[in-house]
């Protein structure tokens, strides 16, 4: 399946205030192979699936020759890093209950390989309802700020413009080969 | 400008890539340091410093395989290539890979003979997606990203200096001819 423009943000968030607030942060959420695995192992008692599934990702990493101590990435959330009115503005322009919302940033020369989004909650919120996943172009087009979901790429996506994913499963990856550090917003919702 | 100029169907650039994966690059890209005295050097070597890049020796991921044609693989494979795009003069041809992870930056083709080629015409320069389309396979060139390109698709540039930018988010090396 492919992916849907679906909305655009422009009047409603001053993404540029948000890009300047995750970039000035010395508190961004670090991601890493390690990190991702470390806090996995949490839930493995629970959910002995979703280790096997974080697993699963890293193991076609691992076997594709990636050097695992590249792969890094921040996120930063609502609340926390940046004004919680973000994500309810976000998630009423789209009419969703918001289940997971964060800024990723991918600084030059890193990039978040092939991969779906595990998540340790997913259970408990498909009992709710239906997940969907969005993503916001935030920053301004710049130069090597790639975005992959499936066999479609984002390259030079238009600030402000809201694709509606395929499934909220997908694959996907990001890469960043240009000169600055690249923004991207996610929020994986239920429709209302 | 950059602009398709047709499919390179005479060439089985399947075997041209076994040949490559079958033999060690020439050497791994860059090859030329900031220290260096190259005209437009400097320029290319401060963005890359500015924005944290290092090379894979250095820990890093920026790197890539060079394959020089008579050396690694079939010289026929770029003569082929040549004829069928009206190609009669080239300065230098090769294939690079880049693996899964790994970077060629924002950059444009400095050359050890920039001081003389500056005082020439622009040159044109050809790239040719030899490899069949994969996920994660990243080929930027001036504002346009070509991706999921067919195999063989090859492209004319107007100008060889047009900065450009290589990336691998999937699970198996890239491989691009470049010629000019």
């Amino acid at each position: 399946m492919t992916s849907k423009l679906i909305a655009n943000t422009q009047g409603l968030i001053d993404w540029d205030e948000i890009v300047e607030i995750c970039r000035n942060s010395n508190d961004g959420d670090y991601n890493s192979v390690k990190t991702v695995v470390d806090r996995s192992e949490g839930s493995w008692k629970d959910d002995p699936e979703l280790l096997g599934s974080y697993r699963e990702v890293i193991e076609l990493w691992d076997n594709a020759g990636y050097d695992l101590n590249q792969i890094e990435w921040y996120d930063y959330y609502p609340g926390e890093h940046f004004d919680i009115e973000v994500e309810t503005k976000f998630a009423e322009l789209i009419n969703v209950i918001p289940r997971r919302t964060f800024v990723s940033e991918v600084y030059p020369g890193r990039c978040v390989p092939y991969h779906w989004d595990v998540e340790d909650n997913e259970k408990q919120w498909l009992a709710e309802g239906d997940l969907v996943r969005y993503a916001c172009f935030m920053d301004k087009p710049k130069f090597g700020h790639v975005f992959i979901l499936e066999d479609e790429i984002f390259y030079n996506a238009k600030q402000h413009d809201v694709i509606e994913w395929g499934f909220y499963k997908d694959w996907h990856a990001g890469t960043n080969c240009g000169s600055e550090p690249w923004y991207l917003f996610h929020m994986l919702g239920t429709p209302k | 400008m950059i602009e398709y100029i047709g499919n390179s169907v005479g060439v089985d650039w399947d075997a041209v890539i076994t040949d490559c994966v079958n033999s060690e690059p020439e050497y791994i890209g860059p090859s030329h340091s900031k220290a260096d005295n190259i005209p437009g050097l400097d320029e290319v070597a401060s963005i890359w410093e500015s924005a944290g890049y290092k090379n894979l020796d250095d820990g890093g991921t920026v790197g890539w395989g060079m394959y020089i044609p008579g050396r690694q693989f079939e010289q026929s494979a770029v003569d082929t290539f040549c004829q069928q795009f009206g190609i009669h003069d080239y300065h230098t041809a090769w294939i690079s890979e880049i693996k899964p992870g790994n970077f060629a930056p924002v950059h444009w083709d400095v050359n050890d003979k920039e001081e003389e080629l500056s005082k020439l015409p622009p040159k044109v320069r050809y790239h040719c997606h030899i490899g069949k389309p994969k996920f994660g396979h990243v080929f930027i060139a001036e504002d346009t990203c070509f991706y999921n390109q067919e195999q063989g698709a090859t492209y004319r540039w107007a100008d060889r200096k047009y900065w450009h930018a290589g990336s691998n988010c999937g699970l198996e090396s890239k491989f691009i001819l470049n010629l000019w």
